[in-house]
């Protein structure tokens, strides 16, 4: 196997008594873009930051492209960061804020202008090349932040939120974007909110809760841990189906109808396609008023769901 | 390429910092209000100790030209000093913190940028502005030559004192910026730590000389670049001469003169015609003469050369910017250590020693 982009091992950070991020396993292959979820609190940022060598970690290490790192200037030359929150200097036009950065950088003379006009270029903002940065909307100044963090051209970009406060349309955008920098052979590791939008674009995941890293690896590997499931409406006589069901073979658990969706019964389900076949056709043998029957979709977000929830009742056990 | 040979390479390139603080900065009137407001002041206190000094203190004796010149002279240099010491802080506070707080600083420090040069470049960005004010000044302070009554060494001497509590005074604020994170707090800080630097030990000097006739100690002088500046231009009428302010300085240290006769005013000396005449002198230089008690064949009373506390400020200005520097450099580092490093203790090795054998080299610079 070739070398990983980013290792961490046993990383752990404390904010006083408090464990933000704990005993942290990390393996990002190069070229992946690393999808990062986790609620709020999960310790995402947390982790970004240790990864971009602006917080020391409470112990663990942290390998970026097998460079132990221990010193910010170790990381800064290998990543781009781009904060969740950040602001912008006032006073400066957009090509100087680049300019600064790149300057920040020691990027040469010689080098700097052109490099500045391939940003501006690559993120749209040439038009805007003589704009003061404060007079940018939310969505220019994210990709202006995203630009920034590209001076360098860094071999991995790490991106704290970077959909956050961007209309749909800029969102399409944005990962048309990631698209190209992971074809210019680039290691992205963003984290989002936004399940479904990670989905299309992320090759490789990391769900993360209270600081645990509770999987990783790709959509595919992920899915073969959660446990599939069948929605069945039921029309009437719920007990009875219910009974019916449960006696089946393949399922695992029937759920209780949630109140807002009272003949909706849930069903965790395990086997295969001739399994699920049988269990519709005896329901219907039964004269059972079935409405609709389907497998639930292996969506990222019941996975990132059934996981997190699964961990929170573990802790509470 | 190591970070290293990335480093040596564009340490050559002017620093990113202070580029970028100059575009912005001197973008908008800002700047420019402040400085036509500081040209402005400077006149009015220029004419002000004018007036002063050609007005009837004198007690119907001629005014010498030089006299006008050295009172000019040094009433300008501490209004500079006190200028610089003021504001300079006010440049410097929000150097880390306000890049906290518009949360920009972590981009900053996710660059290759090392702290060094970034705290460099906030120092000299600072400095340039008020290099700035001060190079306006020159045309107006130039006026105080055509009087005469000043040497070079005074110009230098006064140059080198403001120059560097201007120095200090912003790298305190840089300081305190750094470590408390906060515009607001740092402001408190450094105008604590400058009140109490400068209030502080001329009261402490004060008190001494209530208190007994013994010489005020060095300890009470040498931190304050007021006593500082006070001791350099104490010798602007030359010591020995008998006359000018030192005569003075010393009527009033006989607690009979002190008593107020009447035209008594603070720095005004009712008994010499010449002397350094403006507001404040007299506290400026309080322990500056030492007191001795023989007189001279006229009945004035002998002065002994003013105490030149000065060196001893250059050095200890010195030490306390790079112990700042050394501080501010540990806190914006987001590993903060404490611990110096043989780096640290190499360094300050070097620079005590070298301040030692400058001081002894030149003799104590120009004496
Ligand atoms: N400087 C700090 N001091 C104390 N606690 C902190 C600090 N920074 C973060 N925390 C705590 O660490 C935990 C993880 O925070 P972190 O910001 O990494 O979460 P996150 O996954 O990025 O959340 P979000 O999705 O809301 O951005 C939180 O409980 C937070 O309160
Ligand atoms: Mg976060």
């Amino acid at each position: 196997m070739s070398e990983l982009a980013i290792q961490t091992v046993d990383l752990i950070r404390r904010y006083g008594k408090y464990t933000a991020v704990n005993k942290l396993n990390l393996t990002i292959a190069p070229g992946s873009i690393f999808g990062f979820l986790g609620p709020n609190g999960a310790g995402k940022t947390t982790t970004l930051r240790m990864l971009a060598g602006l917080l020391e970690p409470s112990s663990g290490q942290v390998f970026l492209h097998s460079q132990l790192i221990q010193k910010t200037s170790t990381a800064a030359a290998i990543v781009g960061y781009m904060p969740d929150f950040f602001g912008v200097y006032d006073d400066l036009r957009v090509w100087e804020y680049l300019d600064f950065y790149a300057r920040c950088h020691g990027i040469e003379p010689a080098k700097r202008k052109s490099t500045v006009d391939g940003l501006l270029d690559l993120v749209d903002l040439s038009e805007k090349r003589n704009a003061f940065v404060q007079h940018l909307s939310r969505g220019m100044q994210q990709r202006l932040c995203l630009a920034h963090a590209l001076v360098h051209d860094p071999k991995i970009l790490l991106l704290d939120e970077p959909a956050s406060g961007l209309d749909p349309q800029a969102r399409v955008e944005l990962r048309e974007l990631l698209r190209t920098l992971r074809d210019m052979g680039k290691t992205i590791i963003l984290s989002s909110h936004i399940l479904n939008e990670l989905e299309d674009i992320c090759t490789n995941f990391g769900i993360m809760a209270r600081g645990q890293l509770l999987a990783q690896g790709s959509l595919e590997t992920l899915r073969q841990r959660s446990r599939p499931a069948l929605q069945i409406k039921v029309l009437d006589d719920l007990e009875r189906a219910m009974r019916l069901i449960g006696a089946q073979a393949g399922v695992l658990r029937v759920l209780e109808p949630a109140e807002e969706t009272p003949n909706l019964i849930e069903v965790e389900f395990d086997g295969n396609e001739q399994q699920a076949s049988q269990l519709l056709l005896n329901l219907a043998r039964a004269e059972l008023p079935i409405a609709d029957f389907h497998r639930e979709d292996d969506s990222l977000e019941r996975l990132f769901l059934q996981l997190v929830n699964d961990h929170v009742t573990e802790e509470q056990r | 390429m190591s970070n290293r040979a990335a480093s040596r390479r564009w340490s050559l390139q002017p620093n990113p910092i202070v580029v970028k603080e100059l575009r912005s900065r001197m973008r908008g009137g800002r700047a420019f209000i402040l400085l036509t407001g500081f040209l402005l002041g400077l006149g009015l206190v220029g004419y002000g100790l004018f007036l002063r000094a050609t007005s009837g203190q004198n007690n119907g004796a001629p005014i010498f030209s030089a006299q006008v010149g050295q009172t000019l002279f040094a009433g300008l240099a501490f209004m500079l000093l006190f200028l610089v010491i003021l504001i300079a802080p006010a440049v410097t506070v929000g150097a880390i913190s306000s890049e906290r707080e518009r949360l920009t600083y972590e981009m900053l420090i996710a660059t290759n940028l090392p702290s060094h040069r970034l705290l460099w470049g906030k120092l000299i960005s600072a400095l340039s502005y008020i290099a700035l004010l001060l190079l306006a000044a020159i045309p107006l302070g130039s006026i105080v030559f055509l009087f005469g009554g000043i040497t070079l060494r005074h110009v230098i001497q006064a140059a080198v004192i403001i120059g560097l509590s201007a120095i200090t005074s912003a790298m305190l604020g840089i300081w305190a910026s750094a470590m408390t994170g906060k515009t607001g707090r740092a402001a408190v800080v450094s105008y604590v730590i400058i009140g109490l630097v400068l209030g502080g030990f001329l009261s402490g000097a004060e008190i001494w000389t209530k208190r007994t006739t013994e010489p005020v100690p060095t300890g009470l002088l040498a931190p304050n670049p007021i006593s500082a500046l006070a001791s350099s231009l104490g010798t602007l009428s030359g010591p020995s001469s008998g006359g000018g302010i030192t005569t003075m300085r010393a009527f009033e240290a006989v607690p009979m003169a002190a008593g107020g006769g009447p035209g008594w005013w603070p720095g005004s000396n009712p008994f010499s015609n010449t002397g350094l005449n403006f507001p404040g002198w007299q506290t400026f230089s309080i322990g500056i003469y030492p007191a001795t008690d023989q007189f001279g064949p006229d009945g004035m009373p002998i002065i002994a050369e003013p105490r030149s506390v000065w060196r001893i400020t250059i050095i200890i200005l010195i030490m306390a910017c790079l112990a700042f520097f050394w501080m501010a450099l540990h806190a914006v580092k987001p590993r903060r250590r404490w611990w110096p490093t043989w780096g640290d203790a190499a360094m300050l090795s070097v620079t005590s020693l070298s301040l030692l054998g400058l001081g002894f080299w030149i003799g104590w610079w120009f004496r």
